[in-house]
């Protein structure tokens, strides 16, 4: 049951990189930095139950260099070699912990080539909330500073939080229970808890919190 | 787990804040139509930024719907990014913005001159068939004109209320006329959403409550821009329909509940053809009638309505519709609108004439 649902997930992911990326883009953020997309993915997963949807991933190894799913990054890369995502600026950077250099880019999407795609995506999937919940995602993201995006993750309520160091396993409901160890979403849900806020409006209001956050340094 | 008792981790200390919050300027809307989310995005963007300027000394401004690749071609062609349009506090007058669905951001280059030079400008960039939103600063009220089909045509031509708009029956009524209008006389004005499943059979889908509630949504959103339309919001009586509620314009914590609306469509028929009797008709506009009370009491709103959309075969007028619970509504203070669709052009065409 465990390999199935994996194996569903690892299928998904594909179409997860291409519509993560045209949300991006709706929200005016395109071409996106490497650690931009990584960033928005690690939201996507803490903040995916707010809009009761299941989360690609609930656990995540902490990096000083914020949010990187090398599972992600591999089916980006396959896809870039597809032709379906347009890499621009590469450039290798180290990584500290890994003492290694990875490859860092700028992705956008091939327009020619996945506006057929995403058109089928978002008809499919219309009747669920996770295109809405991408875009909106997207669009609150976007609110943040130029020189934030790719580290506010640094500041986010789970990815921040003392529990966890350097170099080892942020379990956001993978193990534990959702609600006793993924502080994103107790975050984003406890906003103003009598005004009957909408899921997309909790979205603002985190990223509106992570913006101040990140903005004064605390 | 109650929020009270969530563990916030690293926002621990900042649990007080974040209960007592004020409400976003965002995320009510969506799920909306693209040019209902850029109208109403664009409207709440002036009204936060006049509370800071002055509006008399202000050319006017567009802002241009472009698409996620026309703007990235905007801003490779060297053009300055406003990355802090969402906060309503940047200069918009005398600028040409073209933006993205999300109207966080903006691409922008400066105008002089007047109006004229505005849509000269528009044209002469390549956007005159963009969708976009001429804004026109003036003291005491500026104006703000959307032109869906660009500003090389009038079609369509609508003005968007940028200040905090009244909600009196009468506003109610002049938005959800115009949604009707637009989108509901006739099967051919409903665009994507289905709410006949056989005009010719006249059969209204067996989503049409949630269809016209969609499009009405869309039309009280942008009529009444800086207030929230809540929709189906659980109560202790039960779930609403619609509900113009202020709670965004005044300060935190504060909110007004300006109207409740109960929408109900009345059917000579079911999807599958099976007829509704008049008995039963007349019973759900009386459940109508009770749920508009009963859910507008329990929130305590300014205005009650009962909205029947009618999509039976024979249009008997509202007298008749509403005879039997005129004096039961007027009692509860719920007042009865009534919208008739028709089946047909050719229909519509010959009740005119």
């Amino acid at each position: 049951m465990m390999r199935e649902k994996q194996s569903l997930i690892e299928g998904k992911r594909p179409i997860r990189v291409l519509a993560l990326l045209d949300s991006l883009s709706r929200a005016a953020i395109s071409p996106a930095p490497l650690r931009v997309v990584h960033e928005v993915a690690y939201l996507a997963n803490v903040l995916a139950p707010v809009f009761d949807l299941s989360p690609f991933s609930a656990s995540l190894l902490k990096r000083r260099g914020g949010p990187y799913y090398p599972a992600f990054q591999d089916s980006i890369d396959r896809l870039v070699g597809r032709g379906l995502i347009v890499a621009t600026d590469l450039r290798y950077v180290h990584v500290q912990e890994e003492n290694r250099y990875r490859l860092d880019a700028k992705y956008q999407l091939n327009a020619d080539l996945t506006v057929a795609v995403l058109e089928r995506y978002r008809y499919i999937y219309a009747d669920t909330p996770e295109v809405l919940f991408l875009d909106e995602l997207a669009a609150a993201y976007s609110t943040l500073a130029d020189e934030h995006l790719g580290r506010a993750a640094e500041k986010d309520a789970r990815y921040a939080y003392g529990d966890v160091d350097v170099n080892n396993v942020i379990d956001f409901g993978e193990w534990a229970p959702s609600e006793k160890v993924n502080f994103s979403r107790n975050a984003a849900l406890s906003f103003a808890p009598d005004a009957g806020l909408l899921p997309a409006e909790r979205l603002y209001l985190y990223l509106d919190h992570l913006r101040q956050r990140v903005a004064s340094g605390i | 787990m109650a929020s009270e008792t969530l563990p916030l981790g690293d926002w621990e200390a900042d649990r007080q804040s974040i209960k007592t919050t004020g409400i976003p300027d965002r995320g009510d809307i969506s799920g909306l139509p693209t040019l209902v989310q850029f109208q109403v995005y664009v409207a709440r963007r002036i009204r936060k930024w006049e509370s800071t300027c002055n509006v008399e000394t202000d050319q006017p401004a567009a802002f241009v719907l472009v698409t996620p690749d026309e703007y990235q071609a905007f801003k490779k062609a060297q053009q300055k990014e406003e990355p802090l349009l969402h906060t309503g506090l940047r200069r918009l007058a005398g600028r040409i913005h073209f933006v993205t669905v999300s109207v966080t951001r903006s691409i922008f280059e400066e105008i002089t001159g007047d109006d004229s030079a505005l849509f000269a400008r528009l044209e002469a960039v390549g956007v005159g068939r963009h969708p976009t939103l001429i804004y026109v600063p003036q003291p005491p009220g500026s104006l703000l004109f959307f032109y869906p089909q660009g500003t090389s045509s009038d079609d369509g031509l609508t003005e968007v209320p940028v200040g905090v708009p009244e909600v009196s029956l009468e506003s109610i009524e002049q938005a959800i006329g115009a949604v009707y209008e637009n989108e509901l006389i006739t099967p051919d004005n409903a665009g994507p959403l289905k709410i006949w499943s056989s005009p010719t059979k006249r059969r209204p889908s067996k989503e049409a409550e949630r269809g016209v509630q969609q499009l009405i949504h869309a039309g009280l959103a942008v009529k009444f821009a800086p207030y929230s339309i809540r929709k189906e919001q659980s109560g202790k009586v039960g779930r609403t329909d619609l509900e113009i509620v202020d709670d965004r314009t005044d300060q935190a914590g504060r909110v007004t509940h300006h109207a409740l609306l109960e929408l109900k469509v009345l059917r000579t028929r079911r999807e599958t053809g099976a007829r509704v009797g008049d008995s039963d008709t007349r019973q759900h506009i009386t459940e109508g009638v009770d749920q508009a009370n009963v859910y507008g009491t329990d929130k305590n709103s300014k205005l009650k309505l009962l909205c029947c959309f009618d999509m039976r075969d024979n249009d008997i007028g509202d007298s008749k519709t509403f005879s039997h619970v005129k004096t039961k509504a007027a009692g509860l203070e719920v007042y009865l609108r009534r919208w008739f669709l028709y089946h047909s052009s050719k229909a519509y065409r010959a009740a005119q004439s």
